[in-house]
């Protein structure tokens, strides 16, 4: 093995990127509508079980039932969204309704799939894994980087290049103004709130096939989630990207520098965090606005 | 009065659906708890005795146990059941499910569900638990009630509950599993003993010398005991120095791994050099670390020459080889659990530890069409040395039947069963002279096998015919640990 360096590299890329793909809905839902969805990293939890009631309890084919579980994701997220909106429209209701969403979800989960231990569902990728600079690296996280990446891109592309576009940045700045040069922000609002939904549904697709279903699985890609959109600056997707490296490269720096300190990567992760939030509130995203 | 003529307070239909749903919750969680009180308080009928189980019921690992417990209760019942003063009574089980085997369920569970079964479900006495943290919390609870409760799977930390305060609280406890008292010794010897075994069942295959040895325990309390501080601060450490390891890694895995992977962890491990990494698990989320394991690809640079490790030690979810994906390892590690060798108690292959221990195996699996798990036998024998206490004891009376149940000397498949000053199970395991334990490995053709090793000095198993030492099994398309292709070939068992 090539030193410690080619493991970070590596590892510190594909889970960046990784990491990207999965905080990317959460920090666009914000970067839009200004409001925490504490609910989304449940729908990770939903989409993962509904492909394997699909694929593995009804026997559909494979591809369809992932089709079946974006949806439904898109359906509970979509849901989840306008109830808080109806029934707790101001940011900090809307962050704890969100919340109970997701611990309710988590608890009908449990109770309607017994929270079975060994549910796993079929992986869309070949398993056996492969060297890159000697470095045994699986094909899920390299076909989910570049997924991740792609739809960096294309989501860049649609925001900053499209009329769509500038009528979402417009709502993101000023909804109500927004409102009055007849943008229909409510329709904007649902248009963010599907492709977050779907966002994080996609990661479900990539990630889960490597993983055990629990009730509970959602709560690491939230924190991911969260973490990553606290560095890049809540709502910032722009920097989304060097938020999720910055929080993978100090994770695997520490884990091979240290790798007998079984937390100390998780313990650094958070302190990254909290140090953004008491440091630089506005993330990295707010260092060039601020100066 | 409002005049006729004034108009009624509207009543907008959001409200109306809000009341309506409101009203339906409330009278539908208050039937709910009616309807409990109303079964619960009926289970303790007459001549019936009711012992409450809280388990994991939500993963094979609790299943198992109650399997067990069926098994003992239906056996105990259709023979009569129990005779107490004179008036056949018969065992009831009622569970409660604490889902304690995945970690991140909280302990309050455990608590909740004690104090239901006693306080609610009127249980005569309490059988069950699995985290030590979860029993360790309930044991105040059955204490406090008076209730007998026996334990199974949780270890750490019992002992000393029964022992500080015997009289008031401690008495009720009792330990129906192995303890480990001597656990890190037994722990240090079971590397040496499973390697053995393995060079004897396969010397043509076996070439590497095993010196550079990986600790991975899960992030549980009753791994704390060995994998104490990590690294040389193991108490596991000098053992392992002490029977010929080299010691490279000693250290707790996490339950959930940055970004679902422990590649970056074996990354770590195979720049150690690492030839054999030693697992300690009893939880849900070693399917993950193995299949992980047999995935990762250790290349030709690693500083253990490109091989991988072996894979062996205490992994709990190994031992499961039911017919679906839920419950059989095979299955659950895609095929990579071919390259670990784990130990478990008799029964749960069909080798014994005396005359009783293949006719309960047989009955499990012609029961449950499954393996008895790592604490079947146990739980399984402690419905029928209950029934010898109660009978004695002519009481149903948990006080009554302590003293008894404490002189218990009942020769069951598990061997004779005594329990100590302190309620720890004392279990005559012979023919295993210091490890109650015996070998296994999963094989390409997806079975089960016993692995045992002339370092047990006694070898005189009782198996059933297609394990019985001396036997051949073949093997087609064998892939040793190190990735080669041996193909087919016939090994003596």
């Amino acid at each position: 093995m090539a030193g410690i360096l080619a493991p970070i590299v590596v590892y510190g890329t594909l889970f960046g990127l990784t990491y990207v793909l999965i905080a990317l809905g959460f920090t666009l839902l914000f970067g839009i509508s200004r409001v925490l969805n504490l609910a989304y990293g449940a729908l990770y939890m939903v989409t993962a079980y509904m492909i394997y009631y699909f694929a593995v309890e009804l026997g559909f084919n494979l591809l369809l039932s992932v089709a079946i579980a974006i949806a439904i994701a898109i359906g509970v997220g979509v849901g989840v969204f306008l109830i808080c909106v109806r029934f707790a429209p101001d940011p900090l209701r809307f962050l704890i309704v969100s919340f109970m969403f997701a611990l309710l979800l988590q608890y009908l989960f449990t109770k309607y799939f017994g929270g079975q231990s060994g549910l796993i569902i079929p992986g869309l990728f070949p398993v056996k894994e492969i060297l890159i600079f000697d470095v045994s690296v699986s094909p899920v996280y390299l076909v989910t980087a570049g997924v991740a990446l792609g739809l960096l891109i294309v989501l860049w592309l649609w925001i900053e290049w499209t009329q769509y576009g500038r009528t979402i940045r417009a709502t993101a700045e000023d909804p109500e103004t927004a409102a009055l040069f007849g943008i229909g922000v409510r329709s904007i609002y649902l248009v963010v709130v599907v492709v977050s939904s779907a966002l994080v549904a996609i990661a479900a697709v990539l990630i889960v096939p490597a993983q055990e279903l629990t009730p509970t699985m959602w709560i690491e890609p939230f924190v991911i989630a969260f973490v990553v959109s606290v560095i890049g600056g809540l709502g910032k997707f722009k920097w989304t990207l060097p938020a999720a490296f910055l929080l993978s490269f100090s994770q695997f720096i520490v884990q091979f520098e240290y790798p007998t300190s079984a937390s100390l990567s998780d313990i650094v992760a958070f302190g990254v965090a909290i140090g953004f939030i008491v440091v630089l509130p506005q993330g990295i995203g707010g260092i060039k606005r601020a100066h | 009065m409002p005049p006729p003529s004034a108009k009624k307070p509207k009543i907008s239909r959001m409200t109306a659906a809000i009341i309506v749903v409101v009203v339906l919750v409330v009278a539908g969680v208050g039937g709910y708890f009616a309807y409990r009180q109303l079964t619960s308080s009926s289970s303790s009928s007459a001549n019936t005795i009711t012992v409450g189980m809280p388990l994991p019921l939500n993963s094979i690992i609790g299943q198992d146990l109650l399997n067990a417990a069926n098994l003992a209760v239906s056996q105990i019942n259709s023979a009569g059941g129990v005779n107490v003063n004179g008036t056949s009574y018969q065992y009831k089980i009622v569970t409660y499910d604490t889902e304690e085997a995945d970690p991140s369920i909280p302990i309050a569970n455990g608590v909740s569900g004690v104090t239901s079964l006693i306080t609610q479900s009127n249980v005569n006495f309490l059988m069950g638990g699995y985290r030590s943290d979860v029993v360790l919390a309930e044991l105040p609870i059955a204490a406090q009630y008076h209730k007998l409760y026996i334990t199974f799977g949780a270890d750490t930390g019992i002992s000393t509950f029964v022992g500080t305060n015997y009289a008031t609280t401690g008495k009720y406890i009792f330990n129906g599993f192995l303890n480990t008292t001597n656990q890190n010794a037994q722990y240090g010897a079971l590397p040496v003993f499973l390697l053995q075994a393995y060079k004897e069942r396969a010397t043509t295959h076996f070439t590497t010398n095993i010196t550079n040895i990986a600790v991975l325990g899960e992030q549980a309390a009753w791994t704390q005991a060995t994998i104490g501080t990590g690294g040389t601060g193991s108490p596991l450490y000098p053992i392992l120095k002490s029977v010929g390891f080299n010691p490279v890694y000693i250290n707790y895995f996490p339950l959930s791994p940055a970004g679902g992977s422990y590649d970056s962890l074996l990354t770590t491990l195979a720049g150690l050099g690492t030839q054999a990494i030693y697992i300690l698990a009893a939880g849900t989320e070693t399917p993950l670390l193995i299949s992980n394991y047999g995935a990762f690809n250790w290349g030709a640079d690693t500083a253990s020459g490109g091989v991988k490790p072996l894979m062996l030690g205490a992994d709990v979810m190994s031992e499961y080889n039911g017919s679906s994906s839920t419950n059989n390892y095979w299955q659950l590690t895609n095929h990579a659990c071919a390259d670990e060798m784990t130990f478990g108690w008799g029964p749960t292959l069909p080798f014994a530890i005396n005359s009783l221990s293949i006719p309960f195996y047989n009955a499990y699996e012609k029961a449950y069409g499954l393996n008895p798990g790592f604490a079947d036998g146990f739980i399984y024998s402690a419905f029928f040395y209950l029934a010898n206490a109660i009978e004695k004891a002519k009481s149903l009376s948990s006080d009554a039947v302590i003293p008894y149940l404490a002189q218990t000397n009942y020769t069951g498949p598990m061997g004779v069963v005594q329990f100590s000053s302190t309620h720890g199970l004392i279990v005559n395991l012979a023919p295993w002279p210091s490890i109650p334990a015996f070998g296994m490995q999963w094989h390409q053709d997806g079975k089960l096998y016993p692995l045992w090793s002339s370092l047990w000095t006694t070898p005189n198993f009782i198996a059933a015919d297609t394990f019985a030492p001396g036997s051949t099994t073949s093997f087609e398309n064998y892939e040793e640990p190190n990735g080669t292709l041996v193909g087919d070939f016939t090994v003596a068992l």
